[in-house]
């Protein structure tokens, strides 16, 4: 079973695999500038510290909930327990969306028009399944609208055929 | 069998007719389009399958628009049974429930009657029928056959516009695509502008370029193949082609009103090729028959895939073979984004 606990220890270990990704690929960058395979000078320590913070908005801006929502529609499609997409990713979405200490830049613009999307659709009277409804109804009752666990639901919503 | 020549492939009844798959994403259609003495054009297509996401191949439809001389636009877009409809698969000829498209090199007849709307005309072939050599594999995630039964033709009959039906006699064209999967960004191609059988004197001009996409580190491509008279004497895939001066529509979608097209294969082909929109005549928003978060995430994800139709006039200077091809005029074009 599922508990508060255990999807914060998982988003807690998620962003230690993020943050180290994130050092990989500076260090990474940092040896493709001194072989000069790519052409952007010497890297310094406050250099590589806003790489990997640009790094970390990245992953969590366009790579999370996009990754989270694929393999939990696979699981789902899977195991057919309604609860993988309903309430533990999307809960889990909230605790890693609780641990970054701001918004990536890109996620407001790509989340922004998802309530009304959802209303509109909710509206339309179009007969749907469980899940979809539920998910449709997550991304319509937000407010403040949280942009990752909306991503996920969308990302899910849409792999659904809505 | 089609017979392999210096420059692709001479083809057969067998090769423009039916080329039946079992891919869920396949789909197939015969193009043709006609611009008339009398100012009125005809484009479209009998479609087999559906050509743009989401992929569907048991559709069977006609999209077919005419334009009268002011360009104002009737559209015909009509399914029907799959019942209704059939194709040869050793010729030419395609039924898709009351209009017919069939024939064979040089003689084709295309019949429509939709409303209000609707032409039988006679296509009568100037240039030999061709098959490129490699099929084109860069607009979506499947290869796209391509044959070419006519390039240029003289075309006859008659064509109903609004209930009025008149006798017409023009140009041109036809050619036929399949794959098993639908265009779409999955391919390598940002964009791809074609301009299918520009007459310029004894010459017949069949050209497309575009970019690839950014992955590809937008590459340019194009391809030229150039009939003197009545046979293909070059084919050059040494080329590229850019946009410019780009305008945005009413869905904020972008899209260039100039291109240029540029051909580099010194003794074969080279020169260029300069467009300038006059008129968008026909704009298709290929998401349009998205769920509405499909839609989200194609537009979040991938692009706003879009095709155009436009009027444009032309600047053309090239050389073929060591001979200067030039001239200037008005044209249209399709303009397929991808992304």
């Amino acid at each position: 079973m599922v508990t508060d606990e255990l999807t914060g220890k998982m988003a807690e270990q998620l962003q230690v695999v993020v943050d180290r990704a994130g050092e990989v690929f500076v260090d990474l960058l940092e040896e493709g500038a001194r072989d000069s395979k790519i052409s952007i000078g010497s890297i310094s320590e406050p250099d590589k510290r806003y790489l990997e913070r640009l790094f970390s908005q990245v992953v969590y801006g366009q790579v999370v909930a996009e990754a989270a929502a694929i393999l939990s529609f696979l699981v789902h499609a899977e195991l057919h327990d309604d609860r993988v997409v309903t309430w533990t990713v999307p809960t889990f979405m909230d605790r890693c969306e609780g641990r970054l200490d701001e918004v990536p830049e890109s996620m407001p613009a790509k989340t922004g028009g998802l309530v009304e999307l959802a209303r509109g659709v909710l509206d339309s009277g179009v007969e749907r399944g469980e899940v979809a409804t539920c998910l449709l109804q997550d991304i319509a009752g937000m407010a403040p609208v949280r942009p990752m666990r909306a991503a996920f639901d969308a990302v899910v919503l849409s792999l659904l055929g809505e | 069998m089609a017979r392999e020549t210096r420059w692709g492939y001479e083809i057969e009844p067998r090769d423009y007719a039916l080329h039946p798959s079992d891919a869920p994403g396949w789909w197939e259609w015969w193009y043709f389009d006609a611009d008339l003495e009398n100012g009125y054009t005809i484009a479209g297509t009998f479609h087999f399958g559906s050509p743009r996401p989401p992929a569907n191949p048991d559709v069977r439809f006609i999209e077919i628009a005419l334009y009268d001389p002011e360009d104002n636009k009737r559209m015909v877009r009509k399914r029907y049974p799959k019942e209704q409809c059939s194709a040869s698969e050793d010729t030419c000829k395609v039924v898709i429930g009351p209009n017919v498209f069939e024939g064979e090199i040089p003689r084709f007849r295309l019949f429509f009657q939709e409303g209000e709307q609707g032409c039988d005309l006679i296509y009568e072939s100037m240039v030999e029928g061709f098959m490129p050599r490699d099929p084109t594999s860069s607009v979506g995630s499947a290869v796209v056959g391509w044959v070419i039964p006519t390039a240029r033709a003289k075309v006859s009959g008659t064509i109903t516009w609004e209930g009025r039906t008149m006798e017409v006699k023009g140009d041109g064209y036809h050619d036929h695509n399949w794959s098993d999967a639908p265009m779409s960004g999955a391919g390598d191609s940002q964009d791809l502008l074609a301009l299918m059988g520009l007459p310029i004197g004894d010459w017949t001009l069949n050209f497309s370029g575009g970019r690839s996409q950014r992955k590809q580190g937008y590459k340019p491509y194009g391809v030229m193949y150039a009939y003197k008279k009545e046979k293909v004497v070059a084919v050059s895939e040494k080329g590229g082609g850019s946009g410019s001066d780009y305008a945005e529509n009413a869905l904020g979608i972008k899209y260039p009103q100039a291109y240029k097209l540029w051909w580099d294969e010194p003794g074969l082909v080279e020169g260029e090729i300069r467009l300038k929109l006059k008129q968008v005549i026909d704009f298709m928003d290929l998401h349009r028959r998205f769920k509405p978060f499909q839609r989200w995430f194609a537009e979040t994800y991938v692009g706003r895939p879009a095709y155009f139709r436009y009027r444009l006039d032309y600047d053309a200077d090239i050389t073929v073979l060591g001979e200067r091809v030039t001239g200037q005029g008005q044209s249209w074009c399709e303009y397929h984004k991808f992304v």
